[in-house]
């Protein structure tokens, strides 16, 4: 696995691709590009072993492959149906049984079982909005 | 215990029972080991129902492993008191109908045209 840049790579990372105006275009990542490059830098004491390890990352991890962080199923939704019923409701209610299914989910997932979990995400995502519709109706019963 | 009434549902009498047997449980644990009497879609309806009734406490799960912490429940007096009253209820209405020796699978064979 690649490793991540740090701080002064990234630096370069940007300083680079404002010169190229491109998306990180592997072939033209010249030798001579980044020695110009360190010089550019303040201090200049970017080493071209840690610009080659940049170059690597860059050419091994590209944008579509890189990970993205994504949010579990469903919690936009209950971010959402929070705002409408009680705090009680959502702590009580809502968010347990998100979290039971995602565990769930996550279990598929794990079994390769993806049909599974792609109802599982759909049964979640009824069973929370019927939660605060049987809350609202709760609510309008005791009135 | 003031004026409880033993208004129990089927689902609360299933999870009063399962709760009784353990010492603490989650959702997902309560229907599975229910085989099939309890959803997990509606199971967390019917537990804060009873917490509001106060048949049952819950606290957060303090699992590090676990992503989105669950929410444990546990059975509390009041719970277990009805619980042992519905059962005693239920035994009592089954020897009523069934007679004192309370064998409700013997009658329940007998066809009803014969009796």
């Amino acid at each position: 696995m690649s490793k991540i840049p740090n701080d002064k790579q990234h630096k370069v990372t940007i300083q680079f691709s404002r010169n190229a105006k491109t998306d990180f275009p592997g072939d033209a990542f010249d030798i001579r590009e980044t020695n110009q490059l360190q010089q550019e830098l303040q201090g200049g004491d970017v080493s071209i072993e840690a610009l080659l390890e940049l170059r690597e990352w860059l050419e091994n991890v590209g944008q579509e492959k890189r990970p993205c962080i994504q949010h579990a199923p469903g919690f936009r939704l209950v971010e959402f149906l929070g705002n409408l019923c009680h705090n009680t409701t959502l702590e009580k209610r809502l968010k347990p049984l998100h979290a039971e299914y995602l565990a769930l989910h996550y279990e598929a997932l794990k079994e390769k079982q993806y049909g599974k979990a792609r109802w599982l995400k759909l049964q979640m995502r009824a069973y929370l909005v019927y939660t605060v519709f049987d809350e609202i109706r709760a609510l309008f019963k005791s009135r | 215990m003031e004026n409880c009434e033993m208004n129990l549902s089927k689902n609360e009498a299933v999870i009063l029972s399962l709760l009784n047997s353990e010492t603490e449980m989650y959702g997902l644990e309560m229907v599975k080991k229910s085989e099939g009497k309890l959803k997990l879609g509606t199971i967390y309806l019917t537990l804060s129902r009873m917490e509001e009734k106060g048949f049952a406490t819950s606290r957060k799960e303090l699992d590090p492993v676990q992503v989105v912490p669950r929410r444990l429940y546990k059975i509390t007096g009041t719970g277990a008191r009805i619980y042992r009253a519905w059962t005693d209820a239920q035994s009592a209405f089954n020897r009523r109908l069934y007679g004192e020796e309370n064998e409700p699978q013997v009658c329940q064979l007998k066809p009803l045209s014969a009796t």
